[in-house]
């Protein structure tokens, strides 16, 4: 299983962020494919959340992991920065950046999620009510929208989130608190809510 | 709609993301990524970086033998590193020019540097 833990098969056990970004700093394709495989699954599902499109989220996380290897030289190693920290905000950034140029799509367009497993009623309600979900965030401010992807699925707490998206708590609680509302307004209104009344 | 309703529809949106991004897609990505990567320059590290670069590798040329090259051409690499015109191939421990393909020397070259 890719995950926060996982290292490449030869590379030291322990290696952290800021001694692989030291060694992708002079030029090497194995601590950056080791760096990639710690943060690729958090950072594609990340900008898959927040710009709600799977190709594009595909073309973001390789772009931002492309700055991590251009800018890795420069990496400022005496500061305490947590990488993390940075290349979310990248994410975030070049999501809302391509958020700006997307045209919205109707509902009726909108693409179902792909998922391998056999279909059956309840799996085929879930994937209507994840599309409605998924609809009803594509409507919302994009702050807002990044904020709720960045805090509702573990892997980055308040203040983390708050600093990726370079505002201060109590600004990063109230894109929440809107975020919700608004969030809740338009489920309401697309009847996702009645969806899970019923698969309760 | 309670919030916790709220969260289970936000939560349910998520693990279909999770099913979706899975480790094959990851690890398609990561390959398509570090051949990009290969065909693409570094920045330059700051100077003071380089500086420090240059400054060792002319404190190890001498255990290496790089000085039967001569105090000026081993000199003249150091600095070359040093202004980031040269730099040091991971792979081979040798000195090379800077975003140049096929140029980075090996150990074993008889040439030294490229500048």
């Amino acid at each position: 299983m890719i995950g926060g833990n996982t290292r490449e098969e030869g590379s030291a056990v322990g290696d952290d962020d800021r001694t692989l970004l030291a060694l992708i700093g002079r030029g090497d394709h194995r601590a950056f494919q080791t760096l990639m495989r710690a943060h690729m699954p958090f950072t594609l599902r990340l900008a898959y959340r927040v710009i709600g499109n799977r190709d594009d989220a595909e073309e973001v996380a390789q772009e931002a992991f492309l700055r991590v290897w251009t800018m890795a030289p420069r990496w400022r190693h005496d500061l305490e920065a947590r990488f993390t920290t940075w290349l979310y905000r990248v994410v975030v950034n070049l999501c809302l950046d391509r958020r700006r140029r997307l045209v919205p799509l109707p509902l009726e367009d909108a693409g179902d999620t792909a998922d391998p497993a056999p279909d059956s009623l309840d799996r085929v309600a879930a994937d209507e009510t994840t599309r409605l979900v998924a609809h009803a965030l594509d409507g919302l401010p994009p702050r807002q929208r990044a904020a709720i992807s960045l805090c509702y699925y573990g892997g980055v707490n308040g203040p983390q989130a708050a600093e990726i998206l370079e505002v201060s708590v109590s600004a990063l609680e109230s894109l929440l608190v809107r975020g919700r509302r608004a969030l809740r307004l338009r489920l309401t209104g697309l009847g996702a809510l009645e969806r899970v009344g019923e698969s309760q | 709609m309670t919030p916790e309703k709220l969260a289970t529809l936000i939560d349910g949106y998520g693990a279909a993301i999770e099913r979706e991004i899975d480790d094959a897609a990851c690890e398609r990505l990561i390959a398509l990524t570090l051949a990009r990567a290969r065909a693409l320059p570094q920045a330059p590290p700051p100077l003071a970086a380089r500086l420090a670069a240059g400054l060792a590798w002319l404190g190890e040329a001498a255990g290496d033998g790089w000085w039967r090259y001569g105090v000026p051409a081993t000199a003249a690499l150091a600095l070359g590193i040093a202004v980031g015109h040269a730099t040091i191939d991971q792979n081979t421990s040798a000195p090379g020019p800077t975003g140049v393909d096929g140029l980075i020397l090996s150990t074993h070259s008889t040439e030294p540097f490229a500048l």
